[in-house]
């Protein structure tokens, strides 16, 4: 596993040793924890069956709604996803290659699930973003 | 910065799961912990022997696996301060802490 940072970043790196003595000591920070990673976990597996069950099409389309419901905001009745999310970081989070997110992207643009402006994607109806999102191979 | 209280324990308080700790507690986590500062594009490799838990405190980083033939899979885009992942390298384990109990700050 590697980490790289998008922004100037701090990391700490706490041994597992650290760690259980302060879990020890103060039990809400490992019940914070396990209810934290157990929502990764779920998040993951998730992203695991996609990757079986769903074309690009589907995938992308999950991501983004996932990504307006985690980091989104209702400027006037429509959700965005901050532009912080690149073209390549999309890629590379749906596991597929730009080509096929580009279309996929294109599809979704087409259907008025999505609209792109400014470098930022807007929902703009997120019942056929469902849509697409449900669809399994 | 407050004055009188160092910048790594303010920011070892924003992180999610140690939220409400003493500030005894957060000066004993920053002693015993190791700190990375990445640039951006910067990276850290995680592998090897030891095995704890890695935190964000400040910044924006993606997890991913630059080993998996071409595709690179980005797992995570994390936003600190939160806990990145459980990882399988850490520091070596560093003296001890007061075993007192922390108090709550309110």
């Amino acid at each position: 596993m590697r980490v790289e940072a998008l922004e100037p970043s701090v990391l700490r790196i706490v041994g597992w040793g650290v760690f259980e003595d302060l879990v020890l000591r103060n039990p809400e920070v490992g019940l914070r924890t396990i209810r934290l990673l157990g929502e990764r976990i779920e998040t993951y597996e998730g992203r695991l069956v996609d990757l079986v069950r769903k074309e690009v099409l589907a995938r992308l389309a999950d991501l983004i709604l996932r990504l307006s419901e985690r980091e989104g905001t209702v400027p006037e009745g429509d959700y965005r996803i901050p532009a912080r999310y690149t073209h390549n970081q999309l890629v590379s989070m749906v596991g597929s290659n730009r080509e096929a997110v580009t279309r996929a992207l294109g599809t979704l643009r087409k259907a008025g699930a999505v609209e792109t402006r400014d470098r930022r994607i807007y929902v703009m109806d997120a019942t056929v973003l469902e849509d697409f999102a449900g669809a399994v191979r | 910065m407050i004055e009188g209280i160092p910048e790594e324990r303010l920011l070892l308080n924003g992180v999610d799961i140690l939220r409400g700790l003493s500030l005894d507690e957060m000066e004993c986590l920053a002693r015993r912990s190791d700190v990375a500062r990445l640039g951006k594009g910067e990276g850290l490799t995680l592998g090897g022997g030891h095995r704890g838990i890695l935190l964000l405190v400040s910044g924006r980083v993606r997890v991913h696996e630059p080993n998996l033939g071409s595709q690179d899979p980005t797992f995570s885009i994390v936003e600190g301060a939160t806990v990145v992942g459980h990882i399988d390298s850490a520091p070596n384990f560093r003296g001890r802490c007061a075993s007192k109990r922390s108090s709550r700050r309110s």
